[in-house]
Parts: C-alpha cells; sequence; structure tokens
C-alpha cells in the first residue's frame, strides 16, 4: 500500500486507540491481508509500536499476515449448521480444494475458511463465497458450485 | 435560526408521522420485500429486481419496497401486498420465477390462495379483521403465541426510513422523556419494569443504570453489545437489520438517565447488512437532530460510534469488549471493579446488549406495569429466540417469558421433521446446556432454565433429534471455545485443552474407564477458577450432557458404540442387499469411488476405504444404506 493510501485509511477512520481495529479491517479489505510494509508504515505514523499491531493482527480473526485467495469459501460452522452436517462439507471442500481450514490453494483462487454463524440457520448447512450465501448445500453440488468462482 | 430538516418539536414529529403513514400506506398498491439477511440468502433480491422489472411494465403503478425479518425464516423469501383498504398479504417462498404469476395475481385483483401464508397487521392502525379464506398472522400456528415488542417493527417498515420509524411511535417517546421526565423517573420505570439483561446473564437493567449513574465522574459512556456470538442465535442481527432506530432510541434514553454523552456500538464483523443498515440509521437520526448536539432541540446531546469487531466471541465479554474498542486485543479483566464503576479508559460506563435497549422505547411510552403483566414472577417481558436446527419451523420468535419448552418446539416450531424422534433443545450457546425431552415442559424463564443445567443465554434455541449424538455436541462446543478463549488464564485454557482431548479420545472409540470423571474434575476446575464467563461457563454443555445423557458417554466408552451414528470412527455403512435396487446413484456419487456394483446389481461398500462422508446415506432414495 502507497503511503498516500494509509494516509487516506487513517484519516477515514482517525487516529485514535479506538479506530485501530477498524483502520487492519479496511488494509485487509484492500490488500486481503496485513502486509508487514502496510504495518510498518502504520506503526510510524500512528506512533504505536509494531508488536502493538502484530498483537492486534494475530488474536483477531479478520486478519490474515499471508495473502489471501482471490475468492474467500467460509463454511459455517454453527451448531444449527453442524447438526445439519457442516462437518461433512469442510471435509468435502478441503479434498476438494487441496487445503484445510484456513489455507490457500496455490493458484490463489481460493481461501477455505470457516465461520461459526452466519444467522442464515433456516438454511443450514450454510457456505458463504465472497459475499453470497449459499444455503441447503449438499456434498455432491460442491464441485459443481466452486467452478462459478 | 432553525435548519428546517431538523426536528425539534411534536408538531415537526406529526409532520414527519403522516409522511411515515403515507408510506405505509399508500394510496396505490405496494408489494414489500423481506430483505434482511435470511431473505437475501434465500434470493430476494432476485425476487426484488424481478418485480421491480416486471411491475415497470404494468399499466398500474405499484410501488416496490424492501424490509427487515418477519422471523419466520423457513417461508422467505416473502413478498408483502399491499392493495389500499384491503388486508395486507404476505405471499410465502417467492422465487425470481414465480414473479410473473404474482404480478398477474396482484394487478387482477385474484390473490394465489396456495402461495399466500397469511393476513398481516401493518401497525399503521388498520382493521384486524382478516380475508376471507386466508387466514390472519395471529392465527397461524407459528405466530399464534408469539408476542411482539422487541421485534414489533421488523418486517413491518423500511429500517432505512426515519418517517415509518415515527409514524409507528417512534422517537415518541424520547420527546417525552427530555421534556417531561427526569433521569430518575426513567431508571425508576425501567428498574420497576423487571427487565433484565437479555444478552444472557441477565442482570437487572435499572439496577445496572442506577449503579452507573451514581458513580463518581462526569464523563461517562454507555454501550450496545452487538458482538452476537453465540452461533445458532441471529436475533441482533435482525434486529439491527430490521429496527436500528429502535436501538438508537433507546440508547439515548439511557444516555439521558444515566448521564452520558457518548455511546458506542460494537457490532459483530459478521454482519455486513447490520452494519450497513445501523450506518444509515445513525446518519438519518444526525442529521435530522435525533442524535449529536442538542437533540429534539431540548438542549441534550449525545452521540455515538459504530466500531466493528474483528471477529473474536470473546469481545462479547463486557471487559473484553470494552478491551476491544481501547484497541487491544480483546482479553477479559478482573472484575470487580465492574464497568459501572471503571469501564471504558476507567470511566463509569453502562453496557447492555441490543435486546436489551430495543425494549426501553416501549417500556417508557407503555409503562412498566404494562411490561409486568406479561412474563414469569423473575422474568418479566418477552424474549426473542431463534429456533434453528432439526425443527420445522426455523426462524425468529418473540414469545412471553413462561412459556414452556414444548409450546416453542412443537406449538410453534412445529416438531422434528422427518418424523424423527426429539432428544434435546440446546439453549444459552456454548455457555448453555442440552434439556431433554422430560424437561420440555419447563417454562422459560431465566431461574428455570439454569436450575435444568442450561442458561437462556442471548436466545439460541437449537433442536436436537435422535441423529445428534450428545458426546459430540459437548466436543463441538469445547472445540469451538478452544479456538475464542483468549488463553490469559490457566483454568480455561488449560481446562478446554484437556477436555477437549478427552471427548475427542471417546468419539474415536478410545475411551477409559474414569473419564466421565476425570471430565468432571475439570468442570469442576474451571467454574471455581476461570477469569471470566468463557471459562466459568465452558463446562456447561459437557455437564449437561453428562447428566441427562450419560448413557451414550458410557455406550462409547464401554461399548465402542455411537448409538446416533454419528462418530466416524464407531460407524460402519453398509448397503442393504434386500433394499438396493441397483440405481447406481451412490457409486457415481462416492467422492472416493469405493462403492461397486453393476446397474440392477446389489452394491457393495468397501469398508476398508470408506471415508464415512454419508454421501450415499443423504443420496439414497430406497434407505438402502445403513449405519451400524
Amino acid at each position: 500500500m502507497e503511503t498516500v493510501q494509509i494516509d487516506s485509511v487513517i484519516d477515514k477512520h482517525g487516529s485514535d486507540k479506538a479506530a485501530l481495529v477498524g483502520i487492519l479491517q479496511e488494509v485487509q479489505r484492500q490488500e486481503g491481508y496485513l502486509p508487514r510494509k502496510t504495518l510498518t508504515r502504520l506503526s510510524e505514523k500512528l506512533d504505536i509500536p509494531l508488536s502493538r499491531l502484530y498483537a492486534l493482527a494475530t488474536f483477531y480473526r479478520s486478519f490474515s499476515l499471508t495473502p489471501t485467495g482471490r475468492h474467500r469459501v467460509a463454511v459455517c460452522m454453527g451448531t444449527a449448521c453442524h447438526v445439519r452436517g457442516g462437518q461433512s462439507i469442510l471435509d468435502r471442500l478441503e479434498r476438494l480444494l487441496g487445503v484445510r481450514a484456513g489455507g490457500t490453494t496455490l493458484d490463489r483462487r481460493f481461501t477455505l475458511d470457516t465461520v461459526r454463524c452466519v444467522g442464515c440457520c433456516s438454511l443450514g448447512p450454510v457456505v458463504r463465497i465472497d459475499t453470497e450465501t449459499f444455503g441447503r448445500v449438499r456434498q455432491d453440488k460442491l464441485a459443481k458450485l466452486l467452478t462459478r468462482f | 435560526m432553525q435548519a428546517p430538516n431538523l426536528i425539534a418539536s411534536i408538531d415537526d414529529l406529526e409532520r414527519w408521522k403522516q409522511e411515515g403513514l403515507e408510506s405505509l400506506s399508500p394510496k396505490k398498491c405496494k408489494v414489500t420485500v423481506g430483505m434482511a439477511t435470511c431473505g437475501l440468502a434465500s434470493g430476494a433480491k432476485a425476487v426484488f429486481d424481478a418485480l421491480t422489472e416486471e411491475l415497470s411494465r404494468s399499466s398500474e403503478e405499484v410501488i416496490v419496497a424492501q424490509t427487515g425479518c418477519l422471523g419466520f425464516c423457513q417461508m422467505e423469501p416473502i413478498v408483502e401486498v399491499f392493495r389500499p383498504g384491503e388486508p395486507r398479504v404476505l405471499y410465502k417462498q417467492v422465487t425470481a420465477d414465480k414473479v410473473a404469476e404474482l404480478v398477474a395475481a396482484i394487478t387482477s385483483g385474484k390473490p394465489k390462495k396456495e402461495q399466500i401464508l397469511c393476513t398481516m397487521n401493518g401497525r399503521t392502525g388498520e382493521s384486524k379483521a382478516g380475508a376471507k379464506g386466508i387466514p390472519r398472522m395471529e392465527d397461524i400456528p407459528f405466530y399464534k403465541k408469539q408476542e411482539k415488542i422487541a421485534l414489533s417493527r421488523c418486517g413491518r417498515i423500511d429500517p432505512e426510513s426515519l418517517a415509518e420509524y415515527i409514524a409507528t411511535g417512534g422517537y415518541y417517546t424520547l420527546c417525552k422523556v427530555l421534556t417531561a421526565m427526569s433521569p430518575d423517573d426513567v431508571i425508576s420505570e425501567v428498574d420497576r419494569s423487571g427487565l433484565r439483561g437479555r444478552g444472557g446473564a441477565g442482570f437487572p437493567t435499572g439496577r445496572k443504570w442506577q449503579l452507573t449513574r451514581k458513580a463518581p465522574g462526569d464523563l461517562k459512556f454507555i454501550v450496545c453489545n452487538a458482538d452476537e456470538g453465540d452461533p445458532g442465535a441471529y436475533m441482533d442481527r435482525s434486529l439491527l437489520e430490521g429496527d436500528p432506530f429502535a436501538v438508537l432510541e433507546g440508547m439515548t434514553i439511557g444516555a439521558y438517565a444515566i448521564g452520558a454523552q457518548k455511546g458506542f456500538i460494537y457490532v459483530r464483523d459478521e454482519y455486513p447488512l447490520a452494519v450497513e443498515n445501523l450506518d444509515t440509521a445513525i446518519a438519518e437520526a444526525r442529521g435530522h437532530g435525533l442524535l449529536g448536539e442538542n437533540i429534539l432541540g431540548t438542549g441534550f446531546s449525545f452521540d455515538v460510534r459504530m466500531i466493528r469487531g474483528g471477529g473474536a466471541f470473546v469481545c462479547g465479554e463486557e471487559t473484553a469488549l470494552i478491551a476491544s474498542i481501547e484497541g487491544r486485543p480483546g482479553e477479559p479483566r478482573q472484575r470487580p471493579p465492574y464497568p459501572a464503576e471503571k469501564g471504558l479508559w476507567g470511566k463509569p460506563t453502562n453496557i447492555n446488549n441490543v435486546e436489551t435497549w430495543a425494549n426501553i422505547p416501549w417500556i417508557i411510552s407503555d409503562g412498566a406495569e404494562a411490561y409486568r403483566r406479561v412474563g414469569t414472577e423473575t422474568s418479566k417481558g418477552t424474549k426473542v429466540f431463534s429456533i434453528v436446527g432439526k425443527i420445522n419451523n426455523t426462524g425468529l420468535i418473540e414469545v412471553p417469558m413462561g412459556l414452556t419448552l414444548r409450546e416453542i418446539v412443537y406449538d410453534i416450531g412445529g416438531g422434528i421433521p422427518g418424523g424423527k424422534k426429539f432428544k434435546a433443545v440446546q439453549t444459552g450457546g456454548p455457555s448453555g446446556g442440552c434439556i431433554p425431552e422430560s424437561l420440555l415442559d419447563l417454562p422459560v424463564d431465566y431461574e428455570s432454565l439454569t436450575q435444568a443445567g442450561a442458561i437462556m443465554g442471548s436466545g439460541g434455541m437449537i433442536v436436537m433429534d435422535e441423529d445428534t449424538c450428545m458426546v459430540d455436541v459437548a466436543r463441538y462446543f469445547l472445540d469451538f471455545l478452544k479456538e475464542e478463549s483468549c488463553g490469559k488464564c490457566a483454568p480455561c485454557r488449560e481446562g478446554i485443552d484437556r477436555a477437549l482431548e478427552i471427548l475427542e479420545r471417546i468419539c474415536q472409540g478410545k475411551g477409559e474407564e474414569n473419564d466421565i470423571e476425570t471430565l468432571e474434575a475439570i468442570a469442576r476446575m474451571m467454574k471455581g477458577f476461570a477469569l471470566c464467563a468463557l471459562g466459568t461457563t465452558a463446562p456447561n454443555p459437557l455437564l449437561s450432557t453428562i447428566r441427562y445423557f450419560r448413557d451414550e458417554y458410557e455406550a462409547h466408552i464401554h461399548e465402542g458404540r455411537c448409538p446416533a451414528g454419528v462418530c466416524r470412527n464407531l460407524i460402519v455403512f453398509r448397503i442393504n442387499p434386500e433394499k438396493c435396487i441397483g440405481c447406481m446413484l451412490c457409486a457415481k456419487a462416492c467422492p472416493q469411488g469405493v462403492i461397486t456394483g453393476e446397474r440392477k446389481q446389489v452394491h457393495v461398500i468397501d469398508e476398508a476405504r470408506c471415508i464415512k462422508c454419508g454421501t450415499c446415506f443423504e443420496l439414497c432414495k430406497q434407505g438402502a444404506i445403513e449405519k451400524e
């Protein structure tokens, strides 16, 4: 991220401590992860130790320190989806994509992740790909679903 | 001189009310699509677009609008049809391909009865009589026993419309509070109502407000905890998506009562639509003098800031939430001192859940006595629950405290799908417990649920049937908590790890003689010594499943058997040769290719290579695949 862009992120969110998580989320959204260079520059601009930013980056699930895929496949592992077979959906996706939950495919097309409850329990089991939510997902229909992305 | 768009008097409110009423009950025909997250996930956007497109070609001018969640998520996408002078009609499960038919039905004035759910009262003073041959909302089983206070506007107004909010009673209460009530009057009313925190702990709200008000210091804060993290619970999300102004009005009343000038709304990161609608509402309120400086022209100032969570369940705990707002990792701290005394940046802070705030305007306008008439002796008012899992009518409900679990599961929920047998209802999320069939006649209130080994929690109710393994449920919750534990204190960090290890062994058929006793000892340790409620309540699902389903644990440990047929290591998938018709459906779908068999020949599963994914079991229409 260019210095100019970092400035505008800080301007948008504010430079007080309450804005920190918001700033990091903006970087995550724009870059797809938190690059070390960006964190270093943020640390300089906000006058906050880099270790502090790393503490936030490693504590909160929203953040990734490594580049993520173009598409984020998130399997809901909430209780309602779990009793409707959410684990089997995750297992099948792990096999299809060749990565464990949290991993990114080598061609950087997909990042597979889990999420605990997106609040669409009536449609369980649920898979969210980017901003689209798919309900009543079946194991045998997953491969076809992925071809859409 | 006053800017023309500022609302600063009853007259101003009346003008807005008229505008809102015209919007809610226009002189033209209007169709409204449920566009909350559950609606959108079911395809509501496509329906909205198709309706707009189709209606643009009709000769009659029809308004197309959006609204929040009506609670009957199973029936989404839901479309409300309004014709002036007629009862509103709700169409269920409307998909984009059915839109042309629907539009024809609307313009011809001939409703398609098979696709109608019920008629609905829109809260604009219209008649409660229904339409011939169509049930009224309050008469159908899903809605019959419900009573809406917090959710009264969800699904009935456009959440982005300030005018519609005012037309349905909004902001009149704030006006009354700021002009005719003292802060002590407000606290007294909330206290007498008996309202208890709806986030889960059930602490008396009036008392918390009083403590914060009395705490020394001039700078005080209020917080709305919208970090709804219990999997399966989405009440707060629906409230924020469907009626965000109610939360803002409640918070403003609270700020006045407590003496705070600034508020924070901490919203879970995974709720983008709630964040968006809240953003819109905050901007609208500010723009019209209902938030910020000199609210309603009374001289009282209060403003809010929305903070998004970073994806950490533990931040629902109040001291962790405070740490998170302060820009630190969400690690809880010791209490006392409680936030009412020392909260954000060491200042007195009152933290309440979304649903709690949403109840406030109603309590002040209708009065504490009216609120007390609903509910039980110790738990007054209503509670919003999400009923999900193995249940026919999945959705969001609001019922008076004291209704029984049986009524919720069977009368409202419509019972268990597929003719399966009820096993348990889990309440309270990872801090809660499982309630078995024998206790279904328990009235839902704080005390009775706690005595049964569960907790009220934020309101998630997950129904489980004969195909749910209760040992696996305990394992599932501990697995969740292991990821979400902040790691600061040893009892929680180590306790969860060790308990999870044991449960995983049990689920793999490697259970040992003293496992149950060891698990109980770990549970006692965590309950006694963990730093925060995540740790002290983590053993609840485990303890409640041991209490009511000990036989399942013993079957796993002593017989290496999973009675519900869930734990992979303990089940074998076999094809019953008498039922198999050789259709090859399973063989083609098997991801590992371990099912062999020619067309019209009995198929066989290679048990050694079977990975127990269950695809064949789900697909077989003959019921020929059996789990042993």
